[in-house]
C-alpha cells in the first residue's frame, strides 16, 4: 500500500533545488528540515537502514513524505514534480 | 475525504534534569492517501505520521508528537530553552493544510457524512484553539490529570 519508498538522498537532491538554503538538522528521532522560517520535523531516519546506509543517504523513507515536505515548507509543486511525478 | 481533528496530549519530559508537562492542544487534517491513512499537523505544522489503518496512524502521530518534544529536549540545558523551542514547532501553521482543514471543517458542518472510526468521536461545537503549555512537574501533578483525546467538529454548527 501507498506509494512505496524513496531514498533520502533522492529528497536531498529534490530539496537542494526546489528549497535552496535549506538545513537538515539530525536530531535524536529524525532530521529536521529547515527552509525559510519554516521546519519540517518528521523525517524519518531510515529506521530499517544500516548506518552505513543513513551515511550515503541510501536509507529509504515512504514516498508519501515528499509530498508532506512539500505542503509544510510551501515548495513549488512544479520544482517538486520535475523530481518526483507523484508529487 | 479529508478529515478535520483537533488533538489535546499531555507528556512528561525531562528537561536538563527537570521533568515538565506539555501540554499541547492543535489541529491535523487526516486523509486515506493512496491506501495509507496519513495525518499531518496544521497547527503545529511540521510533523507527519501514516498508518494502515485510522487508529495506527492516531498512535504513530501521537508517538510522533512525543518524539519531536525528546528532539528538543535531548539538547536543551534548561527548561527556558526548551519552552522557546516548543513555542517555535507549536506556532508554526502548515498553511496548505490550513485551508483544507477549514474546508473540510465547513463540510462537515453542513452534514457531510463520516465514516468510522471517526463517527464515534466526540464532536465540539465552534472552533477550539490551539493551545501549549510547559510546566515543572510538581506544578502539573498538583492540577487535575489530562486525558489524550482526538476530536472533531460537530454537524449542524452554525459558529464561524
Amino acid at each position: 500500500m501507498g506509494l512505496g519508498f524513496v531514498q533520502i538522498a533522492e529528497i536531498r537532491r529534490m530539496l537542494d533545488e526546489c528549497a535552496p538554503g535549506h538545513e537538515v538538522v539530525p536530531k535524536l528521532h529524525h532530521d529536521w528540515i529547515k527552509y525559510e522560517n519554516r521546519t519540517f520535523q518528521t523525517l524519518p531516519l531510515g529506521d530499517h537502514a544500516s548506518r552505513s546506509k543513513k551515511k550515503a543517504g541510501s536509507a529509504d523513507v515512504k514516498a508519501t513524505y515528499v509530498i508532506q515536505i512539500a505542503r509544510a515548507l510551501k515548495l513549488p509543486a512544479d520544482c517538486v514534480r520535475k523530481h518526483f511525478a507523484f508529487a | 475525504m479529508k478529515y478535520p481533528l483537533f488533538f489535546s496530549y499531555t507528556d512528561l519530559i525531562d528537561v536538563a534534569g527537570v521533568r515538565v508537562a506539555v501540554e499541547a492542544r492543535g489541529r491535523c487534517l487526516m486523509a486515506l492517501e493512496h491506501g495509507e491513512w496519513w495525518i499531518e499537523g496544521v497547527e503545529p505544522g511540521g510533523i507527519a505520521a501514516s498508518g494502515e489503518i485510522p487508529q495506527q496512524a492516531f498512535l504513530k502521530f501521537r508517538h510522533t508528537w512525543f518524539q519531536v518534544l525528546e528532539d528538543i529536549a535531548h539538547e536543551k540545558s534548561s527548561v527556558r530553552e526548551f519552552e522557546d523551542e516548543v513555542a517555535r514547532t507549536f506556532e508554526q501553521l502548515n498553511e496548505v493544510a490550513d485551508l483544507e482543514w477549514k474546508d473540510a471543517r465547513d463540510q462537515i458542518r453542513q452534514g457531510c457524512a463520516v465514516e468510522d472510526p471517526f463517527v464515534a468521536m466526540k464532536r465540539v461545537e465552534g472552533d477550539v484553539s490551539a493551545f501549549y503549555r510547559v510546566r515543572t512537574y510538581p506544578e502539573f501533578a498538583l492540577s487535575a490529570s489530562k486525558m489524550d483525546e482526538m476530536i472533531i467538529p460537530a454537524t449542524h454548527d452554525k459558529a464561524a
